[in-house]
C-alpha cells in the first residue's frame, strides 16, 4: 500500500494494487503476473518485496518462471530485500535480471520506464 | 532495557514442525533467541531444528519454564493454539498467523484481558529487541540495538523503516508489529505506554495505515500521556474507499479511517508526520539526544 502511495508521490499512477500476502510460493507470483499482464493499460511492472515471511528466492523463482511462461510485454523493475535475499539475487542473475535494494530507487526506475512508454 | 521480550525470554514455538514454523525457528535461534521448546500435537518426543518438541504447550512449559510463545499454526487451528498458550500460563503470545476469524479473536481478546496476559497480533511479524531476542518472522539482520522504539500495523513497512533507521545509525530498543487485523491483542496505545516507561527508548516511531480509529486514539494518548517525542507515518494516502488493502483491517469504510484524518490527528497532537517512508529516519535523527 505504501508502494502505491510512493508511486503517486513521485507523480505516477498505479494501475493496480496487488499484495502477494504472507508465506510465499513461486506459484503465487506466477498467478500475480498473469493477472497484471491481462491489463493492457499496464506500462511497467514494479515488484517491491521486503521479505519477512515472504522469501525473496520464492519471488525471484516466480518471476523467472513467469517470464518463461507468459508473454510479458511491459518492462519490469525488481526490488528485493530481506529473507533469502542472496539466493534470490543468484536466481535473478542466472536469468540476466537485476534487482535494486531501495524502494525509492525502484519507484523512480519504474516511473521512468512507464513514462518512456507513453511518449 | 527494552519492552516485552529481552535476552531472558524463553520461547516456545507453536507449530514448530510446519514449513514456516521450522524455517523461522532456525532464524530465531541463529539470532540468539532462547527457543527452548516446540509444541505440535502428535509430535511430542521428537526434535525439530535441534529443539525438543512436546505434544502440548503445558508440557513444554513444565519442562522448560518458558514465558513467551510464538504461533505459526495454520489459521483454522491458531485460535485454539493461543487459548492453549494462555491456559498453560504463557505471559506473552505472539500470533503470526493471518486469517483467524474475527469472532475467534474477540474471544481470545476477552480471555487475554481477564487473565492479564498479552497477545501480539494476530497477522503480525512479531517483536524484536535487537541484539537480545527476536520472536517472529522479521529479517533479524536489518535491526541494530539502540534508542528508537518502533510500533507498526504493517510488517513490510516496518522492515523498510527499520532498515533505514539502521543505515542512518539509529538503533532500536524494541520493534513491535501489532498486526493488520481489525481486532488485535496489543494496540498502539499499549505499545506507547510501554515505550514511555522504558528508560532505553528515547523516540517512538509509529507506523499506521488506513482503517479503524487506532491512530486517532493513539494521537489523543500521545497528547495527554506521552512525553517522549513520536514520529508517525500513515500508509494508504492514495487508497480508494471501500477496498480492503492487503490487511483485513486496512479499509476506508463509510468515509472514515482515511489516511488524511489520521495524519491530521497526529499533527494536532504535535507528532511529526513523515510524508513518505524515507523521511522517517531524518525526523527521528532530529529528535534523538546526541551523546
Amino acid at each position: 500500500m505504501a508502494t502505491m502511495d510512493l508511486i503517486k508521490h513521485h507523480g505516477g499512477e498505479p494501475a493496480n494494487f496487488l499484495d502477494i500476502g504472507g508465506s510465499s510460493s513461486p506459484e503465487k507470483v506466477l498467478t500475480a503476473m498473469r493477472i497484471i499482464c491481462s491489463d493492457p493499460k499496464v506500462k511497467a511492472i514494479f515488484f517491491n518485496i521486503f521479505g519477512g515471511i515472504t522469501r525473496c528466492d520464492d519471488v525471484a523463482q516466480g518471476i523467472v518462471t513467469a517470464l518463461k511462461d507468459i508473454d510479458v510485454k511491459a518492462p519490469i523493475v525488481i526490488r528485493l530485500t530481506g529473507t533469502n535475499e542472496e539466493k534470490a539475487r543468484e536466481i535473478l542473475s542466472k536469468a540476466n535480471l537485476a534487482a535494486t535494494t531501495s524502494m525509492d530507487e525502484g519507484v523512480k526506475q519504474v516511473l521512468a520506464m512507464a513514462q518512456g512508454g507513453v511518449s | 532495557m527494552s519492552i516485552l521480550v529481552d535476552e531472558k525470554s524463553k520461547v516456545i514455538v507453536q507449530g514448530i514442525t510446519g514449513r514456516d514454523g521450522s524455517f523461522h525457528t532456525k532464524a530465531m535461534l541463529d539470532y540468539g533467541t532462547k527457543v527452548v521448546a516446540g509444541a505440535t500435537p502428535g509430535k511430542g518426543g521428537t526434535e525439530c531444528v535441534g529443539v525438543p518438541v512436546f505434544d502440548s504447550v503445558q508440557e513444554a512449559r513444565d519442562a522448560t519454564g518458558a514465558d513467551t510463545s510464538v504461533v505459526y499454526v495454520p489459521a483454522a487451528f491458531a485460535a485454539d493454539a493461543v487459548h492453549e498458550a494462555f491456559d498453560a500460563g504463557i505471559q506473552v503470545v505472539v500470533c503470526v498467523t493471518e486469517g483467524i476469524p474475527t469472532f475467534e479473536v474477540m474471544r481470545i481478546y476477552g480471555k487475554m484481558k481477564a487473565l492479564g496476559v498479552r497477545m501480539i497480533g494476530p497477522n503480525c511479524p512479531g517483536i524484536i529487541s535487537p541484539g537480545k531476542c527476536k520472536v517472529g518472522i522479521m529479517p533479524g539482520h536489518i535491526h541494530s540495538p539502540g534508542k528508537v522504539g518502533v510500533v507498526s500495523r504493517s510488517g513490510t513497512l516496518t522492515y523498510e523503516v527499520v532498515d533505514q533507521l539502521t543505515s542512518a545509525g539509529l538503533g532500536q530498543s524494541t520493534c513491535i508489529g501489532i498486526g493488520g487485523d481489525p481486532i488485535i491483542g496489543t494496540n498502539f496505545i499499549d505499545a506507547l505506554e510501554l515505550f514511555e516507561k522504558d528508560p532505553e527508548t528515547e523516540v517512538v516511531v509509529l507506523i499506521g495505515e488506513i482503517g479503524g480509529t487506532d491512530e486517532e486514539e493513539a494521537a489523543e494518548f500521545v497528547k495527554s500521556e506521552v512525553k517522549k517525542p513520536v514520529v508517525a507515518f500513515v500508509a494508504g494516502q492514495t487508497a480508494p474507499p471501500g477496498k480492503r488493502m492487503g490487511h483485513a483491517g486496512a479499509i476506508v469504510s463509510g468515509g472514515t479511517g482515511t489516511a488524511k484524518e489520521k495524519i491530521e490527528a497526529f499533527s494536532r497532537a504535535g507528532i511529526s508526520v513523515a510524508e513518505i517512508p524515507s523521511q522517517i529516519s531524518g525526523l527521528v535523527a532530529n529528535l534523538v539526544k546526541t551523546g
